[in-house]
Protein backbone atom coordinates (compact mmCIF):
# COMPACT_ATOMS: atom_id res chain seq x y z
CA UNK A 1 0.00 0.00 0.00
CA UNK A 2 3.32 2.39 0.69
CA UNK A 3 4.45 1.69 -2.48
CA UNK A 4 1.83 1.94 -4.29
CA UNK A 5 1.41 5.60 -2.70
CA UNK A 6 4.76 6.16 -3.10
CA UNK A 7 4.66 5.12 -6.89
CA UNK A 8 1.51 7.33 -7.07
CA UNK A 9 3.67 10.64 -6.18
CA UNK A 10 6.43 9.65 -8.12
CA UNK A 11 3.97 9.44 -11.30
CA UNK A 12 1.91 11.84 -10.87
CA UNK A 13 2.76 14.79 -7.96
CA UNK A 14 6.56 14.79 -8.75
CA UNK A 15 6.66 15.79 -12.39
CA UNK A 16 4.99 18.67 -12.78
CA UNK A 17 7.44 19.56 -9.46
CA UNK A 18 10.08 18.74 -11.20
CA UNK A 19 8.94 20.60 -14.21
CA UNK A 20 8.98 24.22 -12.77
CA UNK A 21 12.33 22.91 -10.61
CA UNK A 22 14.01 22.69 -14.33
CA UNK A 23 11.80 25.60 -15.45
CA UNK A 24 13.51 27.97 -12.25
CA UNK A 25 16.58 26.83 -12.67
CA UNK A 26 16.60 27.45 -16.40
CA UNK A 27 14.61 30.87 -16.55
CA UNK A 28 17.64 32.26 -13.01
CA UNK A 29 20.43 31.26 -15.35
CA UNK A 30 22.87 32.33 -17.89
CA UNK A 31 22.90 29.57 -20.57
CA UNK A 32 25.81 30.09 -23.57
CA UNK A 33 25.76 27.73 -26.32
CA UNK A 34 28.94 27.07 -27.36
CA UNK A 35 29.82 25.59 -31.72
CA UNK A 36 26.13 25.68 -31.88
CA UNK A 37 26.50 26.16 -35.51
CA UNK A 38 27.25 22.51 -35.33
CA UNK A 39 23.50 21.74 -34.84
CA UNK A 40 22.29 24.86 -36.45
CA UNK A 41 23.97 23.37 -39.56
CA UNK A 42 21.74 20.30 -39.33
CA UNK A 43 18.73 22.55 -38.88
CA UNK A 44 18.90 25.03 -41.69
CA UNK A 45 19.87 21.40 -44.29
CA UNK A 46 16.82 20.01 -42.86
CA UNK A 47 18.84 17.09 -41.93
CA UNK A 48 17.50 14.94 -38.81
CA UNK A 49 20.07 13.22 -36.39
CA UNK A 50 20.58 11.53 -33.55
CA UNK A 51 21.43 13.98 -30.36
CA UNK A 52 23.36 12.24 -27.78
CA UNK A 53 24.47 13.21 -24.34
CA UNK A 54 25.58 10.98 -21.46
CA UNK A 55 22.77 10.34 -18.87
CA UNK A 56 23.96 12.23 -15.81
CA UNK A 57 23.44 15.35 -18.31
CA UNK A 58 19.70 14.77 -19.10
CA UNK A 59 18.18 17.56 -16.47
CA UNK A 60 18.98 20.60 -18.76
CA UNK A 61 18.68 19.02 -22.19
CA UNK A 62 14.69 20.06 -22.62
CA UNK A 63 16.74 23.92 -23.13
CA UNK A 64 19.07 22.75 -25.82
CA UNK A 65 16.87 24.16 -28.19
CA UNK A 66 16.48 21.17 -30.52
CA UNK A 67 13.90 21.42 -32.78
CA UNK A 68 9.87 20.42 -31.82
CA UNK A 69 10.28 17.23 -34.05
CA UNK A 70 12.32 15.70 -31.04
CA UNK A 71 11.56 12.14 -29.55
CA UNK A 72 13.73 10.86 -26.51
CA UNK A 73 14.79 7.01 -25.61
CA UNK A 74 13.85 6.31 -22.08
CA UNK A 75 13.75 2.87 -20.76
CA UNK A 76 10.73 0.65 -20.11
CA UNK A 77 11.28 1.03 -15.89
CA UNK A 78 8.81 2.82 -13.88
CA UNK A 79 11.46 5.64 -13.52
CA UNK A 80 11.96 5.49 -17.26
CA UNK A 81 7.92 6.50 -16.49
CA UNK A 82 8.57 9.04 -14.21
CA UNK A 83 11.12 10.77 -17.01
CA UNK A 84 9.08 10.57 -19.80
CA UNK A 85 5.94 11.68 -18.07
CA UNK A 86 8.67 15.24 -16.65
CA UNK A 87 9.70 15.21 -20.67
CA UNK A 88 5.91 15.33 -21.26
CA UNK A 89 5.88 18.75 -19.53
CA UNK A 90 8.48 19.81 -22.28
CA UNK A 91 7.01 18.52 -25.50
CA UNK A 92 8.59 15.86 -26.08
CA UNK A 93 7.90 12.64 -27.04
CA UNK A 94 9.44 9.69 -25.32
CA UNK A 95 9.84 6.12 -26.73
CA UNK A 96 10.02 3.44 -24.47
CA UNK A 97 12.70 0.36 -24.80
CA UNK A 98 16.43 0.04 -24.76
CA UNK A 99 19.25 -1.56 -26.55
CA UNK A 100 20.22 -3.67 -23.51
CA UNK A 101 17.20 -6.34 -23.68
CA UNK A 102 15.75 -7.37 -26.75
CA UNK A 103 13.68 -5.01 -27.16
CA UNK A 104 12.75 -5.15 -31.14
CA UNK A 105 9.83 -2.57 -30.88
CA UNK A 106 11.23 0.29 -29.53
CA UNK A 107 13.70 0.18 -31.97
CA UNK A 108 11.71 -0.20 -34.90
CA UNK A 109 9.83 2.66 -33.75
CA UNK A 110 13.23 4.59 -33.23
CA UNK A 111 14.17 3.60 -37.22
CA UNK A 112 10.53 4.47 -38.14
CA UNK A 113 10.76 8.21 -36.51
CA UNK A 114 14.25 8.77 -37.59
CA UNK A 115 12.94 7.47 -41.18
CA UNK A 116 9.89 10.24 -40.52
CA UNK A 117 12.36 13.26 -39.94
CA UNK A 118 12.31 13.43 -36.30
CA UNK A 119 15.63 13.93 -34.24
CA UNK A 120 16.36 11.18 -31.76
CA UNK A 121 18.08 11.34 -27.91
CA UNK A 122 19.54 9.03 -26.61
CA UNK A 123 21.72 8.61 -23.67
CA UNK A 124 24.20 5.93 -24.03
CA UNK A 125 24.86 4.86 -20.91
CA UNK A 126 21.67 5.26 -19.16
CA UNK A 127 19.63 4.58 -17.38
CA UNK A 128 21.35 1.58 -15.96
CA UNK A 129 25.11 2.35 -16.87
CA UNK A 130 27.52 1.43 -16.83
CA UNK A 131 27.97 5.35 -16.56
CA UNK A 132 30.24 6.56 -19.48
CA UNK A 133 30.08 3.43 -21.35
CA UNK A 134 28.59 3.63 -24.47
CA UNK A 135 26.20 0.91 -25.42
CA UNK A 136 27.21 -0.28 -29.17
CA UNK A 137 23.12 0.25 -30.27
CA UNK A 138 23.68 3.68 -31.17
CA UNK A 139 26.11 2.99 -33.38
CA UNK A 140 24.12 0.48 -35.28
CA UNK A 141 21.25 2.59 -35.43
CA UNK A 142 22.76 5.43 -37.00
CA UNK A 143 24.35 3.10 -39.48
CA UNK A 144 21.39 1.27 -40.49
CA UNK A 145 19.25 4.32 -40.87
CA UNK A 146 22.55 6.77 -41.77
CA UNK A 147 21.57 9.09 -39.55
CA UNK A 148 24.47 11.58 -38.38
CA UNK A 149 25.27 11.22 -34.49
CA UNK A 150 25.47 14.82 -32.85
CA UNK A 151 27.07 14.47 -28.83
CA UNK A 152 26.38 17.43 -27.33
CA UNK A 153 26.77 18.09 -23.37
CA UNK A 154 26.12 20.91 -20.58
CA UNK A 155 27.95 21.75 -17.32
CA UNK A 156 27.07 24.93 -14.34
CA UNK A 157 29.33 26.71 -12.87
CA UNK A 158 27.21 25.57 -9.25
CA UNK A 159 25.56 22.24 -8.96
CA UNK A 160 24.69 19.74 -6.16
CA UNK A 161 24.46 16.14 -7.16
CA UNK A 162 21.03 14.32 -7.34
CA UNK A 163 19.71 13.89 -4.21
CA UNK A 164 18.95 9.86 -3.28
CA UNK A 165 15.59 8.51 -2.10
CA UNK A 166 13.90 10.94 -4.06
CA UNK A 167 12.76 10.51 -8.17
CA UNK A 168 15.68 12.68 -9.01
CA UNK A 169 18.23 9.90 -7.95
CA UNK A 170 16.50 8.00 -10.90
CA UNK A 171 18.44 10.69 -13.31
CA UNK A 172 21.52 9.86 -12.46
CA UNK A 173 23.32 6.18 -13.18
CA UNK A 174 25.80 6.03 -10.53
CA UNK A 175 23.67 5.62 -7.81
CA UNK A 176 21.93 2.42 -8.87
CA UNK B 1 23.85 16.76 -12.53
CA UNK B 2 21.30 19.03 -11.13
CA UNK B 3 22.40 23.22 -11.52
CA UNK B 4 21.84 25.48 -9.02
CA UNK B 5 19.57 28.47 -9.88
CA UNK B 6 20.78 31.57 -10.76
CA UNK B 7 24.10 29.97 -12.41
CA UNK B 8 26.08 29.90 -15.63
CA UNK B 9 25.47 27.04 -17.60
CA UNK B 10 27.35 25.96 -20.83
CA UNK B 11 26.05 23.68 -23.54
CA UNK B 12 28.96 22.34 -25.58
CA UNK B 13 27.93 20.58 -28.96
CA UNK B 14 30.23 18.45 -30.38
CA UNK B 15 31.04 18.20 -34.01
CA UNK B 16 29.00 15.63 -36.14
CA UNK B 17 29.74 11.65 -36.30
CA UNK B 18 28.94 10.35 -39.59
CA UNK B 19 29.27 6.37 -39.09
CA UNK B 20 27.97 5.54 -43.18
CA UNK B 21 31.03 3.27 -43.63
CA UNK B 22 30.66 1.23 -40.83
CA UNK B 23 30.91 -2.58 -42.01
CA UNK B 24 31.76 -5.19 -39.48
CA UNK B 25 31.77 -5.77 -35.62
CA UNK B 26 35.45 -4.50 -35.76
CA UNK B 27 34.49 -0.96 -37.26
CA UNK B 28 31.62 -0.71 -35.25
CA UNK B 29 33.49 -1.01 -31.72
CA UNK B 30 36.00 1.65 -32.70
CA UNK B 31 33.15 4.12 -33.61
CA UNK B 32 32.07 3.25 -30.27
CA UNK B 33 34.68 3.93 -28.09
CA UNK B 34 35.17 7.11 -30.36
CA UNK B 35 31.96 8.33 -29.32
CA UNK B 36 32.70 7.25 -25.68
CA UNK B 37 35.68 9.44 -25.66
CA UNK B 38 33.98 12.38 -27.76
CA UNK B 39 31.54 12.25 -25.24
CA UNK B 40 34.12 12.08 -22.07
CA UNK B 41 35.86 14.74 -23.75
CA UNK B 42 33.16 17.16 -24.28
CA UNK B 43 31.48 17.08 -20.53
CA UNK B 44 35.42 17.73 -19.32
CA UNK B 45 35.99 20.69 -21.61
CA UNK B 46 32.35 22.02 -20.72
CA UNK B 47 33.68 21.98 -16.75
CA UNK B 48 36.32 23.77 -17.65
CA UNK B 49 35.32 26.42 -19.84
CA UNK B 50 32.16 27.16 -17.22
CA UNK B 51 34.37 26.77 -14.23
CA UNK B 52 37.48 29.04 -15.95
CA UNK B 53 35.96 31.89 -16.99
Amino acid sequence: MLKEIKYFLLLNVLPPIIYLIITFIKVTSRIEHINKDRLNVFIERGQNFIVCFWHGRLLMMPFAKLRKKGKVMISRHRDGEFIARVIKYFGLHAIRGSFRKKSVSSVREIISSLKDGFDVAITPDGPKGPRFKVKKGIIELARITNTPILPVTYAARKKKPLIPGTGLCYLYPSQR
Amino acid sequence: MLPVPFTKIVFLWGEPIFVQHVKDEKETEEMRLYLENVLLKLSEEAERIVCGK
